[in-house]
């Protein structure tokens, strides 16, 4: 049974390392959003990012980003990361509660299986690390992104966005 | 005697049935066990002298094409496929299975099962079905001695793009003679140096992205209805040089 | 039945009932709710709301087929005269109909089943089943093509004692692309075409590729009509042992289930699948389905079948377990305690148990003996099996939650008890406007050719089936794509069934809804007719087949709508009889429709899927559609005629009128015989139908796939009537005509094969060049293409799309 409330909860963030498919993506979006008239964003970087819940130990968490989330040859990852400056902004994408989330449930599975014991809920989406660019208006900026990404880059009926960073003045 | 063939499935493993065709009339006899009933007695291993890691999408591929099943293989398995690697007996990774055991460190090396190389999304971003192209590379896999060197199969994967943690590994696998086969001319996912296939140092394991079990008669070649293809097709060559090598461990 | 949630009911009068039905969004009429409040007035008691919402859900459109099983008076209006005709149950008076008196010995289970399915030989069967899952699409895309796979999918598993998917065919219907044309946008919440399309390939990919079933026929068709309601039918095929095809619930057996857990999915689902899309709808109606559950469930399903463990089964689809236990018991009876059911999360309602459509669940009927095995395969295979109670002989659904009875309704009445629906049809004879053009000049005849390839609804469809692993289980012979480097499209698909044996299936299809907008008859008629020469064209024969019809129609309470569904239903009919071709499993979705945001009630346009699939004796004697050899012949099979109503050239060029193409019966029929004969004496080296866009068409793609050319000469060729205005060429390289196919010969065999067909049959064009260029000269030349351009505009948007 997939647990939705949280006694404590982690994030962990994996990005890839090398050249491919993910540029495309970038590019696309900061294309999308341009074209659509709401102006300029950067887009830095897109990544998968984890949600783990449970009383884990920091190296319980440092195992299962290493041995089951990243792939070491090719990913980085970093955990609760924070954003990198007050330029910068994550928008986090989710599946609603209730909505299947298999990755999340095959999680679960994946980190019993490595013979940890207290993860008692696990959910999967995406992350988009955004550079404002010239926008300077904070609350406006986020308005026009929330609605941008709620239109384009997700669907409202089954998934939510998150978006966090510095917007007011 | 014929060879005994194990053909391991997973949760979401869907190449298994053409797999174990593909031994059967290549002259092994395959069993096709669900992880769970090997678990159950891993030294039943040992009474195959092949073991095949099928293609599929082992629990789904989640998180990252077969990640978990890697896993699951190295905590609960590791010590018998040590052992049974030890004992030169053969192990073969196709499409999924080549995923699961470059994750599971068991290629291209075999030592510490620590993981050196990787299959990362393709560089198209999407999914690719399609028939390729590709050649044969002189290897430590001398048992594929019998295959053309110049031949076509289809490949079925979403991650495939063969990269490798540095270029130290990449040219140790080069000089070792571990990369089997090649892409060529076209590269459809980006692979360094067009690597679609390797093997480990002795030859015994090998992973590679196409899938040989789809082309065990002339019929399955997209071609065949305009270009004569006489003798046996490439991947029943590639199953009975298997099943050969296997007779012999 | 107390302390259940009774509600008030039977004293309510007319409006009451018809708030109570709008409410609970139980999507009932008033008759139904009166005959529901005539049953609790008679048992003297008042319904629960578990009661209430199963009535609802058993008697859907969806599960009940109200307007295809009701009564319609129909009228046709003819040259101004008026005939009237009362059908008592369309569907079995057109489709089921023809299947009966064709009475085929081959067709082991059709219309009962969860798919029909026929002999493939002395020992197996082949069960098809094609479903529509079209307003779950139009809301999430992604997940709404991935469970409507997934739904399909378990249609075969469920069929018989279950059956091991084989192959799975997809085709979509979306908006057409670019600025919305007829500013539907208005409307919120609606996704644009492109949108919906790249969501649905997605879904189908992620969750047909998980499965490991090969998808691997399909269609895709774009039309402003299916802008904000895109059509999804998702098909699968099922290879069944011939004596596990029948079903015996008995009293005393176990009522088990597998698979997926429950939670609040797609509640009212089956009642949402005919209401219009509007909106403020509630996510939970709108799931996001797991492949890999399923894909569980079925090892376990084929092993339990291979051992003889179960003795029934059937899937959860619309309406989850109140269906599927509800159909199971239909003639026994059962006790089900709900607290059974394995749950996602806490906090479900029983009734919301009940009526869950959460994914990727089976339910069987399993002997006690045999529940230690059982339990033993699951756990092998990691899969979840719950005990949820047992059927019983009373003849009543008893539901219990924690030791209280929920329900306890007859079982005679909840599936007979449906008031006849009844509806009023009207058809008109359309007018048949000449085709009167400007046509263009000859000399431009080259740039509607390649105006014609580039056209999404002709164009290569490579981005799409790339993405879909049609090679998995390696029974694939003949694939999507064929010839040099795979370039040229085929005709139909065809697989081996057994991996040690030659024998085999085609899978094919026929749609074009622009022939619908101008009678829904000859849409019918071309779309049979289109399957069949598919399946034809590649090795099959129509001695050996089956179709199946799916349709979906928009708002059948306009007369004039549902007169053109009962003209449709009456073509099928027709040819189903002349061709001698049995219908074996269909399924219908009406009221495809939906509003914008002024309120305006938009329908799609009338579409009928036919899917055909035939036995291959030799595999090995199959044809693919791509040029062989320089030197050889080019003949066209079949008659061409000014039918250029509902063509693509029409539609690309914008001309108005013209005949929609009719289908010869009979002489069809001999054609597609006599083609089938010369095929399997191995005397065609290729093959290929002439359908959207014509011989053009037909000829650029086999030139594309040999990497060859090609030189006609039309001079001696006729347009039927002859006496055509000019320039006829252009009318003879794209008029539609049915029944038409292009044949590539060996110079020896020319001869022989041009003595079977009738004269005005068998047209030598011209031959096979080694220079890749296509030249078509008539009197006097009218254009010279390279193959590389050809193929260049045929791919351009699939290039677009990667």
């Amino acid at each position: 049974m997939q647990i939705l409330g949280s006694m404590s909860s982690r994030l962990v963030e994996v990005n890839s390392r090398i050249k491919g498919s993910v540029d495309h993506r970038r590019s696309k979006i900061e294309h999308l959003y341009s074209a659509l008239g709401f102006g300029q964003l950067e887009c830095l970087k897109i990544g998968a990012i984890y949600r783990l819940e449970g009383e884990l130990s920091c190296e319980e968490i440092e195992r299962i980003s290493k041995e089951i989330l990243c792939d070491s040859v090719t990913d980085s990852y970093s955990i609760d990361s924070p954003l990198p400056d007050n330029k910068t902004f994550f928008v986090d994408i989710w599946y609603k509660k209730g909505v299947t989330d298999s990755v999340g449930i095959s999680l679960l599975k994946a980190v019993k299986d490595i013979g940890i014991q207290h993860l008692s809920g696990a959910s999967h989406g995406e992350r988009i690390l955004f550079h404002r660019a010239g926008e300077n208006n904070g609350e406006a900026l986020e308005k026009k992104v929330i609605r941008f990404v709620s239109e384009n880059l997700l669907n409202p009926l089954v998934q939510e966005c998150k978006i966090t960073g510095q917007f007011s003045q | 005697m014929s060879a005994r063939a194990l053909i391991l499935k997973a949760a979401g493993t869907n190449c298994d049935g053409e797999t174990a065709h593909a031994l059967k009339i290549s002259g092994a006899k395959p069993d096709t066990l669900p992880l769970n009933e090997i678990l159950k007695n891993p030294a039943q291993i040992f009474n195959y002298s092949i073991l095949v890691v099928p293609g599929g999408f082992s629990y789904g591929d989640d998180i990252a094409a077969g990640r978990i099943l890697a896993n699951e293989l190295k905590y609960k398995l590791g010590d018998t496929l040590r052992k049974f690697v030890e004992d030169k007996k053969l192990v073969i990774g196709i499409c999924n299975g080549f995923q699961v055991l470059t994750k599971a460190g068991l290629l291209p090396e075999d030592s510490n099962f620590e993981q050196t190389v990787t299959l990362a999304q393709n560089i198209s971003g999407r999914f690719q079905c399609e028939w390729v192209a590709m050649k044969k590379e002189k290897s430590k896999a001398r048992w594929l001695e019998d295959l053309p060197k110049n031949f076509e199969l289809p490949i079925a994967h979403g991650e495939g793009y063969f990269v490798t943690k540095d270029r130290k590994t990449l040219n140790a696998l080069e000089k070792n003679g571990q990369v089997i086969f090649r892409y060529a001319p076209k590269n459809p996912n980006g692979s360094m140096r067009a690597i679609a296939g390797i093997c480990n140092k002795n030859g015994n394991v090998i992973g590679m992205m196409p899938h040989p079990e789809r082309f065990v008669t002339q019929y399955q070649h997209p071609e065949w209805s305009r270009r004569k293809m006489e003798g046996d097709s490439v991947g029943l060559l590639f199953w009975k040089a298997a099943v050969h090598y296997a007779k012999g461990v | 039945m107390k302390e259940t949630t009774p509600i008030e009911f039977t004293s309510l009068n007319e409006e009451g009932l018809l708030n109570l039905s709008k409410e609970r969004l139980l999507s009932l009429s008033l008759p139904e709710m009166k005959a529901i409040q005539e049953y609790y007035q008679k048992i003297s008691r008042e319904p629960t709301d578990i009661e209430m919402e199963t009535i609802a859900q058993t008697w859907s459109e969806h599960c009940k087929h109200k307007t295809f099983k009701g009564k319609i008076d129909y009228t046709e209006i003819r040259s101004g005269r008026h005939y009237r005709k009362v059908y008592d149950g369309l569907l079995n008076e057109t489709v089921i109909q023809a299947t009966q008196e064709l009475s085929k010995r081959f067709c082991l289970s059709v219309f009962e089943d969860n798919a029909g399915i026929i002999a493939l030989d002395k020992k197996w069967g082949v069960a098809f089943k094609v479903e529509t899952h079209n307003h779950p699409s139009a809301l999430e895309p992604y997940g709404g093509a991935g469970t409507g796979i997934g739904g399909v999918i378990r249609d075969i598993l469920g069929v018989g004692l279950g059956a091991k998917p084989i192959a799975n065919s997809d085709v979509f219907c979306v908006g057409e692309f670019g600025p919305d044309k007829n500013s539907f946008g208005s409307a919120a919440n609606i996704l644009p075409p492109e949108r919906i399309l790249t969501r649905v390939i997605d879904g189908v990919r992620d969750y047909g590729n998980r499965m490991g079933i090969p998808t691997c026929n399909g269609a895709v068709f774009f039309h402003k009509g299916y802008y904000a309601n895109p059509l999804v039918f998702c098909g699968t095929v099922g290879l069944i042992p011939r004596d596990k095809i029948k079903k015996k619930v008995t009293s005393g057996e176990l009522i088990v289930s597998i698979g997926g857990k429950t939670g609040r999915d797609g509640i009212h689902g089956a009642t949402f699948s005919s209401a219009a899309l509007e909106e403020n709808l509630s996510s939970s109606l709108v799931q996001i389905g797991d492949a890999i559950v399923e894909k569980k469930a079925m090892e376990v399903i084929l092993r339990a079948q291979k051992e003889n463990l179960v003795s029934a089964i059937t899937d959860c689809g619309a309406g989850g377990y109140s269906s599927a236990v509800g159909e199971l018991a239909s003639s026994s009876g059962a006790k089900v305690y709900l607290e059974k059911v394995p749950l996602k999360y806490v906090g479900l309602e029983p009734w919301e148990i009940w009526l869950s459509e959460s994914q990727e669940r089976m339910v069987l009927s399993l002997p006690k003996e045999n529940l230690e095995r059982f339990q033993e395969i699951c756990q092998s295979e990691d899969v979840d099996c719950s005990i949820l109670g047992e059927f019983t002989n009373t003849g009543r659904l008893e539901l219990f939650y924690l030791g209280q009875i929920y329900c306890d309704l007859d079982l005679k009445f909840l599936h007979d008890g449906i008031p006849r629906v009844y509806k009023k049809a009207l058809w008109r004879e359309p007018e048949v406007e000449p085709l009167s053009v400007e046509f263009p000049h000859q000399a431009q005849t080259g740039d509607i050719l390649k105006k014609l390839l580039a056209h999404p609804n002709i164009a290569s469809k490579r981005w799409v089936i790339h993405q879909y692993d049609h090679e998995v289980q390696g029974r694939s012979i003949v694939k999507p794509f064929t010839g040099l480097e795979q370039s040229g499209p085929n005709d139909a698909t065809v697989l081996k069934t057994h991996l040690d044996s030659w024998r085999g299936i085609a899978l094919s299809n026929g749609i074009n809804p622009l022939y619908g907008e101008i009678d829904p008859y000859w849409m019918a008629a071309n779309n049979i007719d289109e399957a069949l020469r598919n399946l034809v064209a590649v090795g099959g024969s129509i001695d050996a087949c089956a179709i199946l019809d799916n349709f979906c129609w928009g708002d059948v309470n306009d007369p004039e709508i549902m007169g053109g569904l009962v003209r449709a239903s009456l073509a099928c009919y027709d040819f189903s009889k002349i061709f001698g071709v049995p219908f074996i499993s269909g399924k219908d979705s009406l009221n495809n429709t939906w509003k914008d945001r002024e309120g305006n009630l938009f329908s799609i346009p009338a579409t009928l899927l036919i899917s055909a699939i035939g036995i291959i004796k030799d595999v090995r004697r199959a044809v693919t559609a791509d040029f062989k050899g320089a030197g050889n012949w080019i003949a066209l099979i079949g008659k061409t005629k000014e039918e250029m109503g509902g063509s693509h050239a029409a539609y690309v060029q914008g001309w108005e009128g013209g005949q929609v193409p009719k289908v010869e019966g009979k002489s069809a029929k001999n054609l597609m015989r006599t083609l089938s004969r010369a095929m399997a004496q191995g005397r065609v080296r290729s093959c290929h139908d002439l359908s959207e866009g014509g011989l053009g068409v037909t000829i650029s793609e086999m030139c594309i796939g040999g990497g060859l050319g090609a030189k006609i000469d039309l001079s001696h060729c006729q347009v039927c009537p002859s006496q055509m205005q000019v320039p006829w060429e252009q009318l003879f390289l794209f008029s539609e005509s049915s029944t038409r196919w292009l044949i590539e010969l060996e110079p020896k065999k020319v001869n022989g094969v041009k003595k079977l067909f009738p004269a005005d049959s068998f047209l030598l064009l011209g031959r096979v060049s080694k220079e890749p260029v296509l030249e078509v000269k008539s009197k006097q030349p009218l254009f010279k293409l390279k193959v590389q351009e050809l193929k260049k505009n045929w791919e351009s948007f699939s290039r677009s799309q990667e």
